[in-house]
């Protein structure tokens, strides 16, 4: 089952990078980076916490970042949206973050938890579904939303 | 004669005449300008005799100015073999050796020139201190370096081993590399791997777009 959360839209995935951590190894024939150490990855208002992260970048002509990976224990938090998970990758070109393993989905007061989670960071659409990691068998999905009291 | 003539030869007779200024002058003249010429006379005869006059100096040992350099070289070059057998020059605009114990040579406008795998790469930086026994540079301040690739990167206060082809920072450094510009307390980079290794509290900051070469 899928459960849609709106979110704030439209992110620009070419704005600046700013990566810290403890270790971090930049291999310009591989065009990788390799964080380590509690990393923190910012770019305008996206941040991502991870223990490791990888860097797939190109720079043919100008730096291009193809993809994130990021592993042990990631939070991603955007605006209000928080997400945490096991696994997560951060895919520049078609602009999508992917969590899995145990993903939970906090905004202002809703939770959703659920095996994988996909941010689309162009139209802000946050998507819980069961399946735990790589098309796994059709998991639960659990959510808990709080509605305005009318009285 | 007219009058006015009359009068100017009056005034002349009686500047002339005797006992009077013009007069005396000449009298006193006559007699010390001769003598003037004689005292002179005799001093140029006498002075180079008299013994205080003979001009010389003794050169002391002591207080003569010593280059306590021991050896100081303009437009220095050192060559070596890299540990892959390649060769790799260093040179310098001066070079200056200041002991014989310590194989230290303080360089300045250095530029290093190794050989990499994919072909030649180069290192300059304003002042360093080359260990010729350990073919290892210090560089303090800025330093790049950039590959026959197009690779390059800029830091600060490194150490060059060239032997090895790998940098080793002393302290916190930050710089410059194609992916982005970075800050740690500690790098250190495999020049032939192209790799740079940041320790301790690193920051790199990636600028997706244009490239900005350092």
């Amino acid at each position: 089952q899928h459960l849609f959360a709106q979110a704030i839209a439209n992110h620009n995935s070419n704005a600046p990078v700013n990566y810290e951590a403890d270790r971090i190894e930049v291999q310009d024939k591989a065009k990788r980076v390799v964080l380590s150490g509690n990393v923190d990855i910012a770019q305008s208002d996206l941040r991502m916490r991870a223990a490791r992260t990888t860097v797939a970048y190109t720079d043919a002509n100008g730096i291009k970042i193809d993809r994130i990976d990021a592993n042990g224990g990631v939070q991603v938090t955007r605006g209000n949206e928080n997400a945490r998970g096991d696994v997560a990758v951060y895919d520049f070109n078609r602009n999508v973050i992917t969590m899995t393993g145990n993903v939970a989905l906090r905004r202002s007061g809703d939770t959703l938890n659920g095996g994988r989670l996909v941010i689309d960071l162009d139209s802000g659409l946050s998507s819980v579904d069961g399946r735990a990691g790589a098309g796994g068998s059709g998991g639960r999905v659990s959510g808990t939303f709080n509605v305005k009291q009318q009285n | 004669m007219t009058e006015q003539a009359d009068i100017m030869r009056t005034q002349r007779r009686g500047f002339a005449a005797p006992g009077g200024f013009h007069d005396k002058l000449v009298h006193f003249l006559a007699r010390a300008l001769p003598a003037a010429v004689g005292a002179l006379l005799a001093v140029m005869i006498i002075a180079p005799l008299s013994p205080r006059g003979e001009i010389s100096f003794l050169l002391d040992r002591r207080k003569v100015a010593v280059l306590e350099d021991r050896m100081q070289v303009s437009s220095a070059m050192y060559r070596g073999l890299d540990d892959s057998g390649r060769s790799f020059s260093v040179t310098a605009g001066s070079a200056v050796q200041k002991t014989r114990t310590v194989p230290q040579i303080r360089l300045d406008q250095l530029t290093a020139r190794i050989l990499l795998d994919d072909g030649p790469a180069m290192l300059t930086a304003g002042r360093g201190d080359y260990n010729f026994d350990r073919e290892i540079v210090d560089v303090v301040g800025p330093i790049n370096f950039q590959t026959a690739g197009g690779y390059r990167m800029t830091t600060t206060n490194v150490d060059i081993d060239l032997g090895a082809k790998r940098l080793q920072s002393r302290g916190p450094v930050e710089g410059r590399i194609p992916a982005g510009t970075f800050s740690a307390d500690a790098i250190s980079a495999d020049l032939s791997e192209r790799s740079v290794t940041l320790e301790g509290n690193a920051r790199l900051r990636m600028v997706p777009g244009k490239m900005q070469m350092p």
